[in-house]
């Protein structure tokens, strides 16, 4: 018997991290029914198969496809994942997958144009803001633009359900797709994006991801930190700012200035300045700013995709790759609303054809 | 009578709520046309848009009109699954319960699922619009009329086929 489903239910299954009784729990069925599902000694019925992709938060599509196009993403160097975490990077995989399915279907381009080191030398940097045609101070929107435009990847801010987690970055067949948390401040964002670029410059394989949380200690988490750092604070820029006679200045209200010069946290700048020996105590010691909130709002609708995933989805609609129920799909929204906006779409369409 | 299994949740939204000035299950009672739709589609009717738009022209669901269909299928062809790629899974459901019956006609305003259908299928879909040449056709409506419900039903934000040629059968 064909058992691509029963293929397709383990592969999500395990890919959230749940087991065959939790799965039977929630449909609900019996537990010995999911084995046979997936060995394919029976086939789920057309309600149980909804109730699986509602489950897993994918589209029956997924479900009934040819698992060859679900390649297993590798996790690397971020530590053992939670069940949330799990849980949220199947969701964000799908959207990585949906926004390069919908780009390649119109022929836009989106393999990554940027630059690949072996080992991060502070050295590169100069080569890598050049590449990225960047000034030496940036900002969280300047970063953000450049990335797309000069390396072609693609970043998608909606805030993320596990609150500690800064940023995930997808390979996939080298094209990158980068998450930031919404719910973090600008600075935070800054830095997770720049952090994010060090693991897609040194650190991702193809059809890999990297989670990146807040406070974490894996050696690669260490050297993503240090490159954002020396990223975001040039010692040139530094030492312009920095004069030694303010060394008696460094209490808090003087670093979160000299933060706020180079748009990172007070946090970042004083850890800076203790590891390049400005400050001599252990920033540990100096009370570290709650830079994010840990109780930001987890909702999110399609006004937070990027553009380019809108217009990605008008345009599959409208050369009818998709459907308009589709679309409201891709669109985490209802079919009034996409009719709506697909119209006003339209409507400038036609207003200016040339454009 | 005849039955017409509604594929999508637009073409549902377009005949129930496009039209203010009349409500158009009036006249398809009239003529004995039995709509079907699976719970799929009605699942995603009834999801409401986010922000406080257009209030509901014709608020509920006549089921002596339109009956909910909940359909489930043991033994699914996947080779069929495959050919409906690109809809979404109310369109998906409706496609394989015609498939199971064959005994409907169906109505869809999305040209995505009139071209899967028939290329993958040779079925062929009618459109809302399609409706109203049916009311024509029974004297309930005449051209002129028509064409005046098809305007009103784009003012309210129809989406669907481009301009229809309305024509009197007489």
């Amino acid at each position: 018997m064909n058992n691509i489903i029963g293929k397709n239910i383990q592969y999500y299954r395990e890919s959230v991290k749940f087991k065959k009784t939790e799965l039977a729990k929630l449909i609900p069925c019996d537990v010995s029914l999911i084995t046979r599902y997936e060995k394919g000694e029976r086939q789920p019925t057309l309600k149980i198969l909804l109730k699986i992709a509602e489950i897993f938060g994918i589209s029956l599509e997924k479900l009934v496809t040819d698992s060859k196009n679900n390649f297993q993403l590798a996790a690397r160097g971020a530590g053992k994942e939670s069940k949330e975490e799990a849980q949220e990077i199947v969701f964000l995989k799908q959207i990585a997958e949906d926004y390069l399915k919908l780009l390649k279907n119109i022929s836009i381009d989106t393999k990554y144009k940027g630059l690949r080191y072996i080992n991060y030398d502070v050295g590169q940097l100069k080569n890598i803001k050049q590449n990225l045609e960047l000034p030496d101070l940036i900002d969280y929107k300047i970063l953000k633009t450049a990335l797309r435009i000069n390396w072609n990847i693609q970043i998608i801010e909606i805030p993320l359900k596990v609150r500690k987690v800064s940023g995930i970055t997808f390979n996939l067949e080298n094209h990158f797709i980068v998450f930031i948390n919404k719910g973090h401040t600008e600075e935070r964002k800054l830095f997770s994006l720049t952090h994010e670029v060090c693991h897609i410059v040194y650190h991702l394989k193809q059809n890999s991801y990297l989670i990146s949380r807040l406070s974490s200690r894996h050696e690669i988490e260490k050297e993503a930190n240090k490159f954002a750092e020396d990223f975001l604070i040039p010692m040139e820029k530094l030492a312009h700012e920095f004069r030694i006679e303010d060394l008696h200045k460094m209490k808090k209200d003087y670093i979160t200035e000299l933060a706020g010069k180079f748009n990172v946290s007070a946090e970042c700048m004083f850890r800076d300045l203790y590891q390049k020996g400005i400050v001599q105590y252990h920033w540990k010691s100096y009370k570290p700013i709650t830079d994010y909130n840990k109780n930001y709002s987890l909702k999110w609708d399609w006004t937070d995709l990027p553009y380019l995933y809108v217009i990605g989805v008008f345009y599959n609609w409208k050369l009818d790759k998709i459907s308009l129920a589709r679309s409201a799909k891709y669109l985490y929204s209802d079919i009034r609303t996409v009719s709506n906006l697909f119209k006003e779409f339209n409507d400038q369409m036609e207003k200016s054809p040339n454009e | 009578m005849s039955k017409i299994l509604i594929l999508d949740a637009v073409a549902l939204i377009n005949i129930l709520e496009r039209c203010e000035s009349k409500n158009l299950m009036d006249y398809f009672k009239e003529i004995d046309i039995k709509f079907h739709v699976v719970k799929e589609v009605m699942n995603e009717f009834n999801e409401k848009p986010k922000e406080i738009g257009k209030t509901r022209l014709h608020e509920g669901i006549d089921i002596n009109v339109i009956e909910i269909i909940d359909f489930d299928q043991e033994n699914i062809d996947i080779s069929v699954l495959n050919k409906l790629n690109g809809l979404d899974n109310g369109e998906f459901v409706s496609a394989l319960y015609h498939m199971e019956k064959r005994e409907y006609k169906l109505v869809s305003d999305d040209n995505t699922a009139h071209k899967i259908l028939l290329e993958n299928f040779k079925i062929s879909c009618l459109w809302t619009t399609n409706l109203l040449q049916l009311l024509i056709d029974n004297k309930r409506i005449c051209v002129n009329e028509a064409k005046a419900i098809y305007h009103e039903m784009k003012q309210n934000g129809f989406w669907g086929i481009k301009q229809p040629v309305f024509e009197s059968r007489e």
